[in-house]
This record gives structure tokens, sequence and C-alpha cells, in this order.
């Protein structure tokens, strides 16, 4: 493992290129650019913002904001998988006639999608002082949730990329399995409103999933009421998720320890089944 | 161990996994792990040899043989069963020349990322940049997108990219096949002027006359197997001496009322042989049987070279020869006076058909494939030969 991460190192230059190189083709020539970087997130946040405002009535003060905050973090993990599907598939001609580390190819999607999260900060911060929340030390907690997503995004991508090369199912399910995520993660809703409504037994699970707690967190280091404590403190000393904070960040290492394994399985016979 | 190994390969093998019906979904996939119907295809069967800094090795043999599967190997793209390949130096791979070009980048980042998946670093390419360009002779073009380029430039900055990245050991499969012989000559230039500086080159070609004029060393790959190894001259006379005969390549088709049995080849010395003199006369003794009285009959031969170009073809019918009626066995004889082309590998079709030429006895299309070797080498480019000579007045 140890040499694969040295010839990983060995190969950073490529790894920005193929990020540059990503980028470039995703934004030349379509007219807004960078622009739908920004324009994504901002749609779908009006759009579930329209609907749960009219239709579910959710009584937040800054519910547009945590909303945004929940589509750009589950993003990242979403944005990553689906491009991953093809990043191997994607690069079959490039990758039967030169040797190259495989696992650079997932990587790059997810640090292209990285690039794009720090892209569309600037929104997000905008946003917030359009709200009328101002800058504290606990929006650093957005940043920490961001590398728990962007790890989760890894640990998955690693393991779609392969499955793509070896199951055509795989463009069809992954998406799907997305979808189930999105609406079983407190994306839309806040967790507090999710964990009312699971059955007790259920709730360790729920609180499982890394993304629940960590937008939460972020939720909470975002909008700071007045002399609370900012994110991870606010959401310990709460005590409801405890679980889920203590046992989120060693699942998240077993879940990139796990993708790493497959992929180092697979490697070998990768170029032999493009 | 000796210090100017730069490739050693011991007891190589390689098995591609066969699956009856490919298992590409997860139901299928699923149903596989209960039954298991796997095959094994043994490509390379225990291969031992190694490479030396600055010489040149050929790999030759024919179409299935293990050839390009040994590259992949040695680049490191695919894996061996077991054993491992021990490399001492950076390999790079001339598979194919611009692999991984992006069509919408320019000719500059294009020549970046190419360099950077060949394994260069930034302050190395920086250092280079100049050179790589210079060589492929692109300088008024490396801010227009490649996909604006012909495909000579798109070659030239492939090769120019893939020579200039201090491998220890280069591998070429057939990638001069491609691009105009001007580039060919530069090319081949850069790869001996790298041979003399210590670079390894390891050559897959089905050209026996660029391995004859670029090789020291030549491996002759059958079934997986190295079948000889030793000096160019040597082997290539053993590899087309050996592998020529019905079913070579080529095909044979006909509805067989008259078969051709036997068809040789003989120099001037009338022994039959596969290697000739381009300037010497060709006999081609052609053994038939008619099957039945066939009244009319036309035989015909043509020459083709390796691309499988048509050289020159006739009949017995367009050359005046009436053959009114055969019946049971006999032998023609055709004359060709010289072979007015190149050095290289030819191929002989023989046929036999009905006198409006729409129903083929016989075909055996290039099933008799030579080779033509001249004492005073031809450095000239084309298919065919002009005798000529040249005078300053």
């Amino acid at each position: 493992m140890v040499t694969r991460l040295r010839e990983l190192w060995r190969y950073r230059d490529l790894l920005r290129m193929l990020v540059i190189r990503d980028l470039k083709n995703r934004y030349k020539g379509s007219f807004f650019g960078y622009l739908w970087t920004l324009l994504n997130p901002l749609l779908m946040c009006g759009i579930f913002y329209f609907v749960f405002t009219t239709f579910a009535r959710f009584d937040r003060p800054h519910y547009a904001l945590e909303l945004l905050l929940g589509i750009l973090l589950w993003n990242i993990i979403a944005d990553s998988v689906n491009t991953s599907i093809y990043s191997i598939i994607g690069n079959a001609s490039l990758i039967k006639k030169v040797y190259l580390p495989l696992e650079i190819f997932p990587l790059s999607v997810v640090a292209g999608v990285g690039v794009n999260f720090l892209c569309a900060l600037p929104v997000l911060i905008l946003f917030c002082l359009a709200q009328g929340v101002w800058p504290t030390l606990g929006w650093l907690w957005v940043l920490v949730a961001a590398a728990v997503c962007l790890l989760l995004a890894v640990a998955f991508s690693l393991i779609v990329s392969v499955l793509a090369v070896r199951f055509k199912d795989t463009n069809h399910f992954v998406p799907v399995l997305l979808q189930v995520g999105f609406f079983a993660s407190p994306v839309l809703y806040p967790l507090s409103e999710a964990m009312a409504r699971v059955p007790g037994w259920a709730a360790p699970g729920y609180l499982l999933n890394p993304y629940a707690t960590w937008i939460t967190v972020a939720r909470n280091g975002l909008v700071v009421p007045n002399g609370e404590l900012p994110g991870l403190w606010q959401v310990l000393a709460s005590g409801e998720y405890w679980f889920g904070i203590l046992c989120g960040l060693p699942l998240v290492l077993i879940l990139l320890i796990v993708g790493w394994i497959f992929f180092a399985n697979q490697r070998r016979r990768l170029a032999e089944y493009l | 161990m000796d210090q100017s190994i730069t490739l050693a390969v011991s007891d190589l093998h390689k098995r591609y996994r066969l699956l009856r019906e490919p298992q590409t979904t997860l139901l299928q996939a699923a149903l596989h792990t209960f039954r298991r119907r796997r095959e094994d295809l043994p490509v390379l069967r225990g291969l031992n040899f190694q490479a030396h800094a600055g010489e040149a090795l050929a790999i030759i043999g024919a179409n299935g043989a293990g050839k390009s599967t040994l590259l992949k190997l040695l680049a490191g793209i695919i894996f061996p069963e077991e054993k491992r390949v021990e490399h001492y130096g950076r390999v790079s791979a001339l598979l194919e020349l611009g692999a991984g070009f992006q069509p919408e980048l320019t000719g500059r980042d294009n020549l970046h990322l190419n360099a950077t998946i060949l394994g260069l670093t930034r302050p190395e390419i920086r250092a280079r940049e100049q050179e790589i360009v210079a060589f492929a002779g692109l300088e008024n073009f490396m801010d227009v997108p490649v996909k604006y380029y012909s495909t000579g430039m798109y070659m030239r900055l492939g090769f120019s990219v893939a020579v200039h990245v201090d491998a220890a050991v280069i591998l070429i499969d057939e990638v001069f096949a491609v691009g105009d012989e001007v580039f060919q000559f530069r090319c081949l230039d850069k790869l001996m002027a790298l041979r003399q500086a210590g670079t390894t080159l390891l050559l897959v070609s089905h050209d026996m006359n660029l391995v004859r004029r670029v090789a020291d060393r030549v491996l002759w790959l059958r079934d997986g197997v190295i079948a000889a190894e030793g000096a160019p001259g040597k082997i290539i006379q053993l590899y087309t001496g050996g592998e020529s005969g019905p079913a070579a390549s080529g095909q044979r088709w006909g509805s067989r009322e008259v078969t051709i049995d036997r068809v040789e080849l003989r120099g001037p010395n009338g022994a039959p042989g596969t290697q000739f003199d381009p300037h010497q006369p060709l006999t081609v003794a052609i053994g038939y049987t008619a099957h039945q009285r066939i009244a009319n009959p036309v035989f015909g031969f043509a020459l083709t070279n390796r691309a499988g170009v048509l050289l020159y073809g006739d009949t017995t019918l367009n050359q005046g020869l009436a053959i009114p009626e055969i019946a049971g066995s006999g032998t023609l004889t055709l004359q060709l006076a010289a072979l007015p082309y190149p050095p290289g590998s030819y191929a002989l079709t023989v046929a036999v058909h009905d006198v409006s030429g729409a129903q083929p006895y016989d075909y055996h299309d290039k099933l008799y494939p030579f080779e033509l070797v001249s004492p005073d080498f031809h450095r000239g480019s084309g298919i065919t030969v002009v005798p000529h000579t040249w005078s300053l007045t």
C-alpha cells in the first residue's frame, strides 16, 4: 500500500492535469461556463425551497441556507460517484496503451468535484450575508464536513469505477442508489426532524450515516444562534448525536480501506476487461 | 548482476480468462459463482529473455503469437500470472502515438498532458518543451487545438513526446506503419541515436526489412514461446521459411473441379526457397489435378506486397496461352524475369478459374509468402523499383 501511495505521489502532476483537463472540457463551449457550478445548486435549492416551504411548511429561520449547504455537501458525494462510473471506462483508450496508476482516474474525479465545491463557496458566503448571517469561526466546520464528504466520495468512487468496468448494470443502479441516499439522508430536512420520526431501534442505524451527522455539524456551525456553542460542540452538547459522531469517522475510514482494497484487487485485471 | 541489463523476464506466463458467455451483468455474475465454466487461454507460456542497454531487440511472429501481449506486459498495462517483469529504469511505450490526446486542447496543453502521462514531472517537461516542439517541427502550431492537426502533425507530436522522456527502455509496436516516409526516416534516426546513447529498443514488427535494418537481436515468438533467438538474418530466414506454405496467411476458395496441389517457388539455381534476389528470375511450378474434364481453364497469378497492394497480376488467357482442355494431373510453369520491387515481404496468389472468370475452381489467395533480399540495399522509397542512375553534367 505504501508503494502504491508513493507511486500516486509521483504522478501528482498527472492528477492535477486530469483535473484541469476535466474542468476545461466541462466549460469549453458552454455559454455560462463556470456559472453553471454556481447556478446548479442554486436552482436545485430554489426548487426544493419552494416545494418545502409551500407544502411541507418547515418552520426554520434559515431553512434556505440549510438547504443550500445540504445540497452542496450532498453534491460532493453524488457528483463524484456519478462521474466516477465513467472515469475508467471513459479513459479506456489511454489505459490500454499507457501504464498509469489507475487509482488516479476516480481520484481526479473527486479532486475535480472538490475544486468545484470551493468554487461554489462564494455563493454560500454571499447567501449567508444576504440572510444576515455573519461569519464566525464556526464556519470552519463547513470545511471539515466537506472533507468528510470528500473522503466518503473517494471510497465510493474507487468501488464504483471498478464495478462499472466489470458490470454494465452499474450505470443504471448507482444513480438509483444515490436517489435513495438523497432522500434517506437529511439533505432536504434537518436531522432533528428525521430523528423525531425514525423509530427508536433504527435511530443508531440512521446516525451511522456520516453525512447525516456531519451536515448537522456544518449547519450548526454556519448558523450560530446567539450565545450558543458552534458546530460540533453544540451537537455534542445536545447529547443526541454522540453515537453518530463517534462511529462516523471510523466508518469513513473503514469504507476508505474497503474501497482501496477492492480497487487494488481488481486493478491488475482492469485493462483486460476494458 | 550485469549492470547493463535494462529489462529482464524470467518464466513469464500469461493466460487470458475466457468466459463462455461474458458475464457483464450482475445476474450473470451471480449465476457464474455457482456454475463456473471458465476456460483459460494461455497466451505466453514461459518466456525468458533479457535486454541490455544500447541494444535493439526485435520481436517477430505471426498474428496471435503473443507479441502485443508481451509488450503490454512489459509496459505494465496488464499483469502476468506469477512471475514479475523486472525493470531497471523507466519504460516508455509507443503502443500508440499520441495516446490520450484531447482534441479540444491545444498542442501545448496536450504536450504537457502526454508528457505527464508518460511520467515526466513539471520541471522536466519545462526543460524539454523547446526540444520536443522543435523535433516535432510544430513551432507555429502549439497554440492550436489538436483537432485541427493533420494526422502527420498529430503523429509527430506524439512521437516527439514519447522519445523525449529519457526512458531506459522504449517499446515500439508497429507505429511506423503510419506516417509518411520522411517522418519514418526521422523517427528511425532518432531511435538509432537513442540506442547509441544507451537506450534499449524493443520493437514489434511484421516488416522484416525494418527488423533487419534496426535490430541487433531477434526473438521469434510462436504460440507463446520463443521459437528461436539470435541474429536478425538467421532468425528471419527461419521465420519466413517456417511459416510459409498454405494457411500461413491468406485463404483458399473455389469449387475444386480443378485443384492446385503444389506451388513451388524456385530461384535461378532451381532449388525451392522463400528468399529471392529481385534481379534474378523466379520460377513458379504449379502442380494441378483436374478431377473431371475441364475445357478452357485459365490460370493466373498475382503479386502483393506486405500492405496487400496488388503489384501485378496476369492470366494465361491474357498471355495468349490457350489451354483447350485438361484432365488428370499436370504441371504449369510460370517464369518471372525479375521482380522489380524493394526488399521486403511479398505474397504470391495462384488461381485457376473458368474462361469467363466468374467461376473460380481453386483460388489460393496470398497463400505463398516470400522475401525479396537484395545485396545492393535500396534506400529508395516506394512500392516498386525504377532502375536509375545519376549523373552530374
